[in-house]
């Protein structure tokens, strides 16, 4: 079995890159998009493991994103990663059936174990 | 019934004038007989039984001889029709003018005594004083139980009436110096009196009273007695007297030449036709019957009244009474004048004595012509009120006219120049009956242009159907307020016009009176203020919203990968000293508060929750928000939102929920506060309440306050209602309701947060 795919949608480029770098060494990184839309697109057509996207984003947000994967049937799972500290978000973002939640502060502690919870089917918030 | 008895002896003769014999007397006395013996028949058929009772006159004079005496018997006649008893009347005569001689009177008393031997009379009336001592006379053989009534006597009772004569009447009252008096006040430059008589019996005795009563003048006056002359050289003295001269008339049976005449009516008069000066007499008949304006009058007797007085004394002898008990009374003498002598010798009739009768007194124009002159001056009044009344009437028109003519021109320019269009058709067809100028402005059809066709016609409603509408609705409701119509003026250029209609009646057709004002301008100028205040909200937001996204995208962002760099920092230094380790941590705090900070200002200028979770969860979030930093209790509640109504919907409602929260906290007082977000079938509703203090919604929205016109502003935006009740202490509702669908479909997206 190979590494797992991991799609990354964030439009802060810097971030972008950041995640990255943080995630080459253990996944395969299918796709980095900036926007929601792209994300969808992407997300269908390289049907990744999971998809680490952030929330606030142009044209379509992770929240967004998230509920078009969950209808479109895609198997991706979704953590997402995003400066969001706020208890509605967690919430609306579990209720798009994500796996993760993970606080951009926290991206180095917290991301490849959410994405490792995810790959297993569990779930993880970022404290 | 009076029955008039006259016998045989001494009845006066039956024609006029100077009177020489004694003729015709059998014929005369038959006719009476036979009208006596008439009358007595018809009281007898009458069936009217009365009691006789036999009445004598006993005259000095005839009643031909003397109008006096005549007076004297008619107004005996009058006195005794007021007795109960048949009344047979019998009238003697001593006639003394025309038989004055002894012989006859011995034959008439002889005669006399004969005739009523047989039918003694119950009273004896006699009149004069020859008829009184005749009786007398008689008294004490032939009468001696007989009443004797008297009156016409000249002066005093004679002494032959002994009081054992059962006599009582009336005493003449002689009072030619009284005549006198009021000669000499009426004509004070008097200085001759010329006292004029006859020669006859008769004449003597009224001579000689005259004489008598004027003794205490004769010092300070000139008196000439011209009482013995023939009746020629009489005028001819009596028409050449000196001024300041009167006559005073005493009788005048006969003259110097034996000439008889019946004094008032044939001496008299020949006196005054000749005489100079004014005359007075001694009774009323001289008066009476001069019949000229040269007898003036005085203080006159009145016989007919004595007569009529004594007359009256008879009935009640008749009826039972004494003579002897009814006191004797004197004559009322009264002033009498003739107005025609006072005019020509000058006497002003307001010298005469108070209660002075005026006989024949001409009446002044206006006693002659007062009817006439009264009725002529109620005719002038009436015309003059008529002619008043017209012209009053005229005048009213006239000012009516005027005021109906000003208020039409006032109407007409009113009318025609009104700064609104003015137009007024007719209900039945619509035609256009009549148009003003502003009107002719608005749509550009010229008055004879539109004249007889219709708002159809001319294609004035851009909207035909409201054009039809609104005549129907005019129709049925009377009037129309408030209503805006866009109209297609004669060049097709559209403007808007704003009015009102009125269903009024013209000559009795109803037509639509319609106002209107072209409000074309001012709807740009509101559209464009509304276009700018939409620009200003826009604008705000969109600026908000670049700046939440510079704090969010950019600023957190890297905030974020400078804590990483922090944390990679404690990672990858090996051997870290304790104190550099701990201001890392340090760092990484504070660098983590301050992206919590701009975060928060991100979420104040632009709540991304609103974008990313939508409406209700940005709602729910704010109002916890607010409800922590206020320490307040703010219950929200939401029912069947959907996440994605369209952005500016949404933000409409967040913005409204932000300024009414955040009003009714600041100023109700209140700390209970509760949001309701709920979808009904086809607008989502909002609603703020508080119980708080309240306000007055109309004050504050005249005050133009910044934050309820804000929300009305961005209400409106998005083609919703906002309703503010509040009232002071009753609280505030803030109740916003916006189509649940996008108005704006298709529009930008006001805010648009990646």
């Amino acid at each position: 079995m190979g590494r797992a795919r991991v799609l990354l949608a964030e439009d802060n480029r810097e971030m972008r890159e950041r995640v990255e770098k943080l995630l080459g060494p253990l996944y395969e990184i299918v796709d980095s998009v900036a926007n929601g839309q792209e994300a969808i697109h992407s997300v269908l057509n390289l049907t990744p493991d999971v998809l680490v996207t952030d929330i606030s984003m142009p044209v379509l947000n992770g929240i967004q994103l998230a509920s078009h994967v969950r209808d479109a049937g895609c198997p991706a799972r979704v953590v997402f990663l995003t400066i969001h500290d706020d208890d509605d978000y967690v919430e609306s973002a579990f209720e798009t059936g994500a796996f993760g939640y993970v606080l951009k502060p926290r991206l180095d502690y917290d991301l490849i174990p959410a994405i490792q919870a995810a790959l297993q089917g569990e779930k993880f918030l970022s404290h | 019934m009076l029955v008039l008895l006259t016998q045989l002896t001494g009845s006066p003769p039956a024609t006029a004038g100077p009177v020489r014999g004694c003729g015709n007397r059998n014929a005369r006395t038959i006719a009476l007989l036979l009208l006596t013996s008439c009358l007595l028949l018809q009281v007898m058929a009458a069936g009217q039984v009365k009691e006789i009772k036999r009445v004598l006159i006993l005259n000095d004079l005839g009643i031909t001889s003397s109008p006096g005496f005549a007076e004297v018997d008619q107004a005996v006649l009058a006195g005794l029709e007021k007795s109960p008893y048949h009344i047979e009347l019998y009238e003697e005569s001593l006639e003394l003018t025309l038989f004055p001689d002894e012989v006859s009177q011995r034959r008439f008393r002889q005669e006399f005594v004969q005739k009523y031997s047989e039918r003694k009379p119950d009273v004896v009336i006699a009149a004069g004083s020859d008829s009184l001592k005749f009786i007398a006379d008689l008294h004490e053989n032939f009468m001696r139980d007989t009443p004797v009534i008297f009156c016409a006597i000249l002066g005093e009772i004679p002494g032959e009436v002994g009081p054992e004569m059962h006599a009582t009447g009336v005493l003449g009252k002689i009072q030619p110096e009284e005549t006198l008096k009021v000669a000499l006040m009426l004509l004070p430059r008097t200085k001759h009196v010329v006292v004029t008589g006859g020669t006859g019996k008769f004449d003597y005795r009224w001579e000689a009273l005259a004489k008598e009563s004027f003794r205490n003048y004769e010092s300070k006056l000139d008196f000439t007695y011209l009482t013995d002359l023939t009746m020629p050289k009489l005028q001819e003295r009596l028409s050449s007297l000196p001024s300041d001269t009167i006559i005073y008339h005493t009788a005048m049976t006969r003259d110097a030449a034996g000439e008889r005449f019946i004094d008032s009516t044939q001496a008299l008069p020949l006196i005054a036709s000749a005489a100079n000066a004014p005359i007075f007499v001694i009774d009323d008949v001289d008066l009476r019957k001069a019949h000229g304006e040269k007898v003036v009058g005085g203080d006159l007797v009145n016989w007919a009244d004595d007569a009529y007085v004594a007359a009256g004394m008879a009935v009640r002898v008749l009826n039972g009474e004494r003579p002897q008990d009814i006191p004797i009374v004197r004559s009322n003498n009264e002033y009498m004048f003739e107005w025609r002598a006072l005019e020509r010798w000058g006497i002003r009739e307001a010298n005469l004595p108070p209660g002075s009768i005026v006989l024949n007194r001409q009446p002044g124009f206006w006693e002659q012509y007062k009817q006439y002159v009264l009725l002529g001056i109620f005719i002038l009044l009436v015309q003059a009120m008529a002619i008043l009344g017209l012209l009053w009437q005229r005048a009213r028109r006239r000012k009516i006219e005027g005021d109906l003519r000003r208020s039409e021109e006032k109407f007409s320019k009113s009318f025609r120049h009104s700064p609104l269009a003015i137009s007024i058709s007719s209900m039945k067809d619509g035609r256009f009956v009549e148009v003003n100028e502003t009107f002719e402005e608005l749509t550009g059809w010229r008055r004879d242009e539109v004249a007889g066709r219709t708002r159809f016609d001319i294609n004035l409603w851009v909207d035909p159907d409201w054009g039809t509408d609104f005549l129907k609705d005019v129709l049925v409701l009377g009037s129309m307020r408030d209503l805006e119509s866009k109209i297609r003026r004669k060049d097709g250029q559209i403007r808007t016009a704003f009015g009102s209609a009125e269903l009024i009646e013209v000559e009795g057709e109803k037509c639509c009176l319609s106002v209107w004002t072209d409000i074309t301008e001012r709807k740009q100028a509101e559209e464009a203020l509304a276009n700018v205040s939409h620009k200003l909200i826009e604008a705000q937001e969109k600026e908000r919203t670049r700046i939440a996204r510079e704090l969010h995208d950019d600023i957190n962002q890297r905030i974020a990968l400078a804590t990483l760099e922090i944390e990679q920092l404690k990672l990858n230094t090996p051997g870290l000293q304790n104190e550099f380790r701990t201001r890392l941590n340090a760092l990484g705090v504070r660098l983590q508060e301050t992206g919590m900070e701009v975060q928060a200002i991100s979420h104040r200028l632009h709540s991304s929750k609103l974008e990313i979770l939508g409406v209700v969860a940005a709602c729910k979030s704010f109002c916890r928000e607010i409800a922590e930093q206020h320490k307040i209790e703010v219950q929200f509640s939401s029912d069947g939102v959907p996440r994605n109504l369209p952005p500016d919907v949404s933000l409409t409602l967040f913005r409204v929920l932000q300024e009414s929260l955040q009003n009714a906290i600041k100023h109700s007082g209140a700390e209970h506060f509760g949001v309701q977000l709920r979808r009904t079938a086809d607008e989502v509703e909002l609603t703020v309440r508080d119980d708080g203090a309240g306000f007055d919604v109309d004050a504050v929205m005249s005050n133009q306050g910044l934050g309820l016109i804000s929300m009305r502003e961005r209400v409106s935006l998005v083609n919703g209602t906002i309703l503010i009740t509040s009232k002071p202490m009753g609280g505030t509702e803030v109740n916003v309701r916006v189509p649940a669908v996008a108005v704006n479909e298709g529009s930008k997206v006001i805010s648009g947060v990646a």
